[in-house]
């Protein structure tokens, strides 16, 4: 038998985290010791950018809970236009961001999110999720999860930007990247490095955020529980 | 863990405003004067540089007593950081403008050799999302769709490189296009397996005018050695299929488009007949929100759809 391939070990890890009788916190914790354990040469790096993401300076952030979710219109995996508003008219909504259909902890995420779609609707909501790639990506996330959400295209990170979401991948993260063939430039049908910090709102009716979970760790994601108990509110 | 995962004051992620300041920074060279144009104190303009800098991990400008320069990293990220700007500033005009009445009309510049069918789920998009909206298309050979940017007539161009030099064009990939030789099936060439370029001498090239890739094949047929290559330009590509099929020629065929059933079309082997397609506009100059949501839906499409034209099993046999 040969060897298998770091791709290989990463897709049995994250079919392991996925079907994980666990708290979505904990199998992503799970997924990052795979990661430090497959791919050890690159273990210090994660810790390195998130603190310099956590020290850094201070500033405006993105909208707190109270305040109103900046409206969106991005296409769908279909190419149909999606506006927040027209959503808001259904029911509530739950945004998340998530940094590209190749990262596990956000294939993670969108396969738990999919899980709990009909709970999710029952509490009186709705999910979308929001990436930076191209229809072609977010057709293979939301397959790969067996989402009916829709995952709707953000362009260029503008509508992270807008709620000063993005961050610059640095030069060790672009050589992690390169190293595992996740080719940027491709997905997001542009040449920059940035992504979006991975982020969840929950928004009631009337456009305003009940809950929210920003960290610019990106293996960390809002409990499930939380998100549940956020749209009951 | 609490709500939020960590103190949000304390974080700091790149950051609307900071790009904006680094923007006007770039333009200016001088803090007091980018700080004016930004309508914000000078102190408030350099701390949010330095914050920049801290989240980027390097240097942007290198301060001099007079002067104000971009380091070699500031000049690597300016590009990304300006067009995440621009995304953002297109996203939120879409967002205001979506469903509103009253839109300016959308004038497009399209390849000739681009079909309308690969454009028309977008332009029924773009309809529903500006209900009143008037689209003008106007077809032309590249250097004519660079002409029409420039001085506005066209707000977006659609076709393969321009071949027009002027510094102020934005071009963003959209997708290569494929052409192929569409043959008489009476053609010796059609028996082959296989076709390369040293199969193609004494051939007569039908295609439209300005073809770059008919330019490129005849002018490397030629490199090859003496050989008699002849090219016929016909106005419109709808009159190739009856030239090729009346013996003419070989006809120079977008890959994607549909031919007649009496007709084939072959690759060749040794010689690349593919052009990338680009989404063209004038940097620095604003947008309407339609053309934003219209480059949108094209840049965000899963192009690697629309595939070859393969004929019907009931076409084949009509």
């Amino acid at each position: 038998m040969n060897e298998p391939t770091v791709d290989e070990e990463y897709e049995t890890c994250i079919d392991d985290c996925k079907a994980m009788d666990a708290s979505i916190n904990q199998r992503l914790d799970a997924m990052a010791d795979d990661i430090r354990r497959i791919t050890p040469e690159f273990a210090g790096m994660v810790d390195r950018l998130i603190v310099r993401l956590k020290n850094n300076g201070a500033g405006a952030a993105t909208p707190s809970i109270g305040e109103p979710m900046p409206e969106f219109v991005l296409p769908d995996e279909n190419g149909h236009l999606v506006s927040l508003s027209q959503l808001l008219e259904t029911s509530q909504v739950v945004v998340a961001f998530h940094r590209g259909h190749w990262c596990p902890y956000c294939r993670i995420n969108a396969d738990a999110m999919a899980k709990i779609e009909a709970e999710v609707k029952a509490a009186g909501g709705q999910i979308v999720i929001i990436l930076p790639e191209t229809q072609k990506f977010t057709r293979k996330l939301k397959a790969e999860a067996g989402a009916t959400y829709p995952i709707l295209t953000d362009m260029d990170n503008g509508y992270a930007l807008e709620l000063n979401l993005a961050i610059v991948i640095d030069d060790e993260q672009q050589a992690y990247m390169t190293h595992m063939k996740w080719e940027f430039s491709e997905f997001q049908s542009n040449n920059s490095w940035i992504v979006p910090i991975p982020a969840t709102f929950v928004i009631d009716q009337n456009g305003l955020i009940k809950g929210r979970f920003v960290d610019p760790d990106y293996r960390k994601r809002m409990d499930i529980d939380d998100l549940l108990d956020a749209l009951r509110k | 863990m609490d709500e939020t995962g960590l103190a949000l004051s304390e974080s700091n992620f790149v950051e609307l405003h900071q790009i904006k300041y680094f923007l006007a920074l770039t333009k200016a060279l001088n803090f007091t004067r980018a700080a004016e144009e930004c309508n914000v104190s000078q102190p408030a303009l350099s701390r949010a540089i330095s914050q920049l800098e801290g989240e980027l991990g390097a240097k942007l400008f290198r301060r001099e007593r007079n002067l104000t320069h971009l380091t070699e990293f500031g000049k690597k990220v300016e590009p990304e950081l300006r067009q995440c700007f621009d995304a953002s500033l297109n996203a939120k005009s879409v967002a205001r403008d979506f469903l509103k009445l009253g839109q300016a009309p959308l004038n497009i510049a399209l390849s000739r050799s681009i079909e309308m069918d690969s454009l028309s789920t977008l332009l029924g998009e773009l309809a529903v999302a500006y209900p009143k909206i008037e689209i003008r298309i106007v077809r032309g050979a590249p250097r004519e769709i660079g002409e029409r940017l420039k001085n506005g007539e066209a707000e977006i161009g659609i076709t393969g490189p321009l071949g027009y030099d002027w510094e102020r064009i934005d071009a963003k990939k959209l997708y290569e296009q494929e052409f192929g030789l569409l043959l008489n099936m009476d053609n010796p060439l059609y028996l082959r397996n296989e076709i390369k370029l040293a199969d193609l001498n004494h051939q007569r090239f039908l295609s439209r005018p300005f073809c770059t890739i008919s330019e490129i094949l005849v002018a490397r047929l030629r490199e090859l050695g003496p050989q008699t290559i002849s090219k016929h330009e016909v106005p419109s590509i709808d009159d190739l299929p009856g030239l090729v099929l009346a013996d003419f020629g070989i006809g120079i065929w977008p890959m994607t488009r549909r031919y007649n059933n009496r007709l084939s079309i072959v690759k060749i082997h040794d010689f690349d007949m593919t052009r990338p397609i680009y989404v063209h506009t004038v940097f620095g100059r604003k947008l309407s929100s339609a053309a934003s949501a219209f480059i949108l839906l094209l840049r965000s499409r899963d192009w690697s759809e629309t595939g070859t034209y393969e004929r019907s099993q009931a076409e084949q046999h009509a």
